[in-house]
């Protein structure tokens, strides 16, 4: 059986896997300072949820990679590529914690719906990603259907994903119960 | 099952060889991952470091334009090519090293295909861009008796310069822009102010200009004429300005009609009889203005048939015509005889095509 400390360290990642994804569905990239704030606020989140998983994971590498196109972008470097760089970095990061997802899922038997919606959630993103590369080339009302259709794409699955995260959870806690009562 | 389940718990292993084997399973793992972080962090900050240096490289051209020959090899489409093909091949090559290490195939597939079509974007971007901006060239004339004069000049700039026209520059006499709102250009969402028309990579802008009639006069005589951007870049310009000089204009105006292709008929009503034999276009429109004919009672005539008379009381269309020519018009042409002139005053604004617009500008040089 897995052991209490290990179900509340679980749901721990969880809660900052779930606050690190609400931050994401705020697009702010409108004002870039807030952008970059939130941006931080995002990898801080996912770093702290990591620290709770105690296992092997590439997401730690993947943050570090983030940090640093952040700052490259505080410095100096086109829009453009920072919105694609950084989509496809967050999205990395995300499916390295799809694997602990579908690990933790294991462990409680359940339906294993993760892998699925990691898979959809993979597909998408890499679409929006492909169709932004071409942001910098194309007119001003284009460019802005294409960013506004992007972002709403990626609101959808992240929130697919939250609610992935809150069943999880829930489920968890659950099993809580009966070790408690037994 | 679960009595397979307490079978299996019951089994001995040793605990060394059950450490050693998890030890083992730990290292294989590492093993089969170390290397991905690192090549992604040197494909990043490869692509990273090519786009600054190409930016830096862009942005040096901007400062030294005296020397024509760094600008032609810098701005050159094919050094962004060959580079932006370079670091595609490169990810490519990531890409094929990231498949055969065991990461997922379609997930390194579908990141070496974006970073392709990226460095591919970036390339055709850069292509696009100018060196810096360009100034329309202008044939105005004034009405003569006017107070104030006021004129548009258009400039171009690529979508990312976010520097705007302050003023225009002659000898010692400085004419301020005026504009209506927030100039500056911010984020990648906002849409500045005076933007007339946009392509892909350039906006179209206006800065709008008023003098007097001596401001006007020393525009006229001075030869170069530069438009200030507000970090004291100087843009040379061609103005080609002048007041109108009517000796003897013709009365009878009634109405004016044009196309979207370029079409211009005036109709006259004649208050007296009059003879027409030369048509009036101005030496510095021959190129874009052109005559096309005259109406006089449902009869065309073109430029052959001149001289021709017309009586009072007969109605008269004439024709220009624009050709599709780099340039803003504002100017007066007409068609004159020994009597006075019908004037026919002509506008247009330079169609957004850049080829066109340089064309225009190097005639002038």
């Amino acid at each position: 059986m897995i052991d209490l400390a290990e179900k509340h360290r679980q749901l721990k990642l969880l809660k900052w896997l779930t606050i690190a994804l609400f931050l994401k569905l705020v697009f702010l990239f409108v004002y870039p300072y807030v952008f970059y704030v939130q941006q931080l606020l995002i990898y801080l989140a996912f770093m702290k949820s990591l620290s709770y998983f105690k296992g092997k994971s590439l997401a730690k590498h993947f943050i570090f990679i983030g940090l640093i196109l952040l700052i490259a972008n505080i410095v100096s470097f086109p829009m453009t590529w920072y919105l694609v760089l950084s989509v496809s970095v967050d999205l990395l990061i995300i499916l390295e914690f799809g694997k602990i997802l579908v690990e933790i899922e294991k462990q409680y038997n359940m339906l294993d719906s993760t892998a699925k919606i990691i898979k959809q959630y993979m597909r998408i993103v890499l679409c929006v990603t492909a169709s932004w590369t071409f942001l910098m080339n194309i007119k001003y009302f284009e460019m802005v259907s294409l960013l506004i259709i992007g972002v709403v794409l990626i609101v959808i699955v992240n929130l697919r994903l939250l609610f992935l995260l809150y069943s999880l959870r829930k489920s968890i806690k659950s099993t809580m119960r009966v070790v408690m009562y037994s | 099952m679960n009595d397979f389940k307490k079978q299996l718990d019951q089994i001995d292993i040793p605990k060394s060889l059950h450490k050693r084997s998890l030890q083992g399973i730990e290292q294989a793992q590492q093993k089969s991952k170390r290397w991905m972080p690192k090549i992604l962090t040197v494909a990043v900050t490869i692509a990273a470091g090519g786009f600054i240096a190409l930016s830096v490289g862009e942005h040096n051209t901007r400062q030294q334009q005296s020397s024509g020959l760094l600008v032609e090899s810098l701005s050159s489409p094919i050094l962004y090519w060959s580079i932006a093909i370079f670091l595609m091949i490169m990810t490519i090559f990531i890409a094929k090293m990231a498949i055969r290490k065991g990461i997922d195939n379609k997930l390194s597939i579908a990141m070496g295909f974006i970073m392709t079509l990226l460095l591919g974007n970036s390339a055709f971007y850069l292509q696009n861009q100018l060196p810096r901006p360009i100034t329309v060239p202008l044939v105005q004339d004034f009405y003569s008796n006017n107070e104030t004069y006021g004129f548009t000049i258009h400039y171009i700039t690529n979508k990312n310069d976010q520097r705007f026209v302050k003023h225009l520059q002659v000898d010692n006499l400085t004419l301020l822009a005026r504009y209506y709102g927030e100039v500056e250009n911010k984020g990648i969402l906002n849409f500045p102010e005076g933007v007339t028309n946009e392509g892909s990579h350039q906006f179209m802008r206006e800065a709008y200009f008023v003098g007097n009639k001596e401001e006007i006069q020393t525009l006229i005589k001075s030869k170069e004429v530069f438009l200030v951007l507000d970090d004291g870049e100087k843009l040379p310009t061609t103005l080609q300005i002048n007041f109108d000089h009517s000796d003897k204009e013709l009365k009878g105006f009634v109405g004016t009609s044009g196309s979207f292709a370029g079409d211009e008929t005036v109709t006259f009503v004649m208050t007296q009889d009059v003879v027409f034999d030369t048509v009036n276009i101005p030496e510095k429109l021959n190129r874009s203005i052109s005559f096309t004919e005259m109406k006089v009672n449902e009869i065309v005539y073109t430029e052959k048939d001149f001289p021709i008379a017309v009586k009072k009381g007969q109605r008269v269309l004439i024709s220009f015509k624009f050709n599709d020519s780099g340039m803003d018009v504002h100017a007066k042409v007409g068609i004159s005889g020994p009597d006075g002139m019908l004037p026919i005053w002509m506008h247009r604004e330079a169609s957004f095509n850049i080829p066109k617009i340089r064309e225009e500008i190097e005639k002038y040089d």
